[in-house]
């Protein structure tokens, strides 16, 4: 169990849009070891939706809560269809059932209109300038959480040894003001228990010195983790030193402790097939709307390392953010989870 | 209020239809909604300083004992039967307030003054919740006081017997209701097809006194 710390910590997390290839091992990683159980089956506590997109839940972005000048904004709680998800399928009749050469796998029940990724790989742009990236999101175990000072009865908490907002389910009476008053609707409602669940950072693995299942499942070594206050990880220099990592829409005046270096993407193509040197298909004014105005400044200290590299130079930045050894993602948390041996508890 | 004293077969007024009613007088509170700004996280105070509270207007209460039990009927209008906790809503819900010591404030009680709520919701079936209190948002789901809840629906209308045992089977942490005792209720009631819960509901407002026929 780790110390109680005197002074407050807080665990960060970075992730490089540049790398994401939406491979949605991170949403699969944390699906499999949190959300099985009764009344789970429609969260995913990590999504990776394509941007531009109405993400998941769909048009999250416009359902208020957060805070706005300071006092808290009106939110609304996502129903279960606009996250989607949790559908059930004819497993029985393709696996078991002897039909699977005369029916193909398809959803049972009421058709689906939304999904934790039903819009993956649309974008925006036309060809040959059609554009999209990737975007890993989660609980982001913000400094200020709407959600737990919108809890009347304290149930939703930020803990002090690392900043992990945690829910104590025995305190909750499922009246779901946590879920209208996250800005990133990443609150799940589960309607079998009454009782409001959320991405808990893996803090059983952090305890014990493993990184969260998202991060160290991701093949692309893209999600970083570790101490804000840790001056030689990762997380520090990418925030606070050489600002490449920005926080997702801080409008919503949560302090989200999850950032995302953004993405370069690449130039636009001339009618004549040409490359437009110097030019970003993905555009600036889009990326500002998700990460604030200082994304331009972070674009161009990327670009700037990337083309210091390129003329065979030496970059810190980007030594960091290419991941020679994946020990470098993780800070103290590189523990290989395979050496716990973890005790189940019954009840 | 009195809890009137009847002789009837055992478990008879359990019933909210039971003719044995008629014999217990009956009361009409006046409800009003919480008021938010008097709700306790900021998040709730906000987001509901514009809209209405208290969707009920009136719980028709009646209540009798048969020198085992004690029992109380509760009526209200709410058109719509919301039974769960569904997509953009909540259940129904009632519950009846007793001071556990002459100082408690009506609003949930407070840290050296708690109160006892029998809190029933349609998802909860037959088994209320026997909850203590000390303030707005410490209710606790407490020790069973072995109430038990059955109810009806009228005409647009929810009906509701709320039981227990004249004598607390929990301690401290539910009212004794013996004959000749004399104490305080309250009565609220959530409507939870218009989002109420929690601290949000139609309340009556000050204690009324209770008094347990011999």
């Amino acid at each position: 169990m780790a110390e109680q710390a005197t002074q407050p910590r807080q665990i960060a997390m970075v992730f490089d849009l540049n790398k994401c290839i939406g491979c949605q091992t991170c949403s699969v990683a944390c699906k499999v070891l949190w959300s099985r159980n009764e009344g789970q089956d429609y969260q995913w506590w990590c999504t990776v939706n394509t941007l531009p997109g109405k993400g998941s839940p769909k048009d999250w972005e416009t359902m208020g809560g957060g805070y706005e000048n300071g006092e808290p904004k009106v939110g609304l709680a996502p129903t279960r269809s606009q996250f989607g998800g949790g559908w059930q399928f004819n497993y029985d009749e393709v696996f078991y059932g002897g039909k699977g050469r005369e029916v193909p796998l398809h959803v049972v029940g009421e058709e689906p209109t939304w999904g934790p990724n039903w819009d993956e790989d649309q974008g925006a742009g036309e060809y040959p300038n059609a554009y999209y990236f990737y975007m890993p999101r989660l609980c982001n175990h913000c400094t200020h959480p709407a959600c737990a000072e919108a809890c009347p009865r304290g149930a939703m908490y930020k803990r002090k040894e690392d900043g992990i907002v945690l829910r104590d389910e025995e305190r909750c009476r499922g009246y779901r003001f946590c879920a209208e008053a996250c800005p990133y609707k990443k609150i799940y409602f589960n309607y079998a228990r009454k009782v409001s669940q959320h991405c808990i950072l893996c803090f059983p693995r952090i305890e014990q010195g493993v990184a969260p299942a998202c991060a160290r499942q991701c093949p692309g070594r893209l999600a970083f983790v570790g101490y804000m206050d840790d001056p030689a990880g990762p997380i520090h220099k990418l925030v606070n030193e050489w600002k490449v990592a920005l926080p997702l829409h801080p409008e919503y005046g949560t302090e989200p402790n999850v950032f995302y270096v953004p993405p370069v993407g690449a130039a636009l193509i001339n009618p004549d097939g040409s490359v437009a040197e110097g030019t970003d298909r993905i555009p600036a004014d889009y990326l500002e709307s998700l990460f604030g105005p200082e994304v331009h400044a972070a674009l161009a200290t990327l670009k700037g390392e990337m083309a210091k590299t390129r003329a065979g130079g030496k970059s810190d930045v980007m030594d960091t953010l290419i991941v020679y050894h994946w020990e470098s993602l993780f800070g103290p948390f590189t523990r290989d989870p395979a050496t716990i041996q973890w005790v189940s508890e019954v009840g | 209020m009195l809890v009137k004293r009847l002789t009837t077969a055992p478990r008879a007024l359990l019933d909210p239809d039971a003719a044995e009613w008629a014999a217990a007088p009956e009361e009409a509170l006046a409800l009003a909604g919480t008021p938010a700004e008097g709700q306790v996280s900021r998040y709730v105070r906000s987001a509901w300083k514009d809209r209405a509270i208290g969707a009920v207007k009136e719980v028709r209460v009646r209540a009798a004992h048969d020198g085992q039990s004690v029992f109380f009927r509760l009526e209200w209008q709410d058109a719509a039967e919301d039974r769960a906790h569904v997509e953009g809503s909540f259940p129904d819900a009632a519950a009846l307030l007793f001071p556990l010591d002459g100082e408690a404030p009506i609003s949930m009680g407070s840290s050296d003054h708690p109160v006892n709520a029998w809190y029933w919701r349609p998802d909860l079936e037959e088994t209320p919740q026997n909850l203590t209190a000390r303030g707005r948002g410490t209710v606790k789901n407490d020790v069973d006081a072995g109430i038990l809840a059955r109810s009806a629906r009228g005409d647009g209308v929810w009906k509701l017997v709320l039981a227990r045992a004249l004598r607390s089977a929990a301690g401290g942490a539910a009212v004794d209701l013996l004959p000749g005792a004399k104490t305080s209720i309250a009565v609220a009631v959530w409507d939870g097809g218009a989002g109420e819960r929690a601290g949000l509901k139609a309340f009556s407002q000050s204690w009324r006194e209770l008094s347990v026929e011999t």
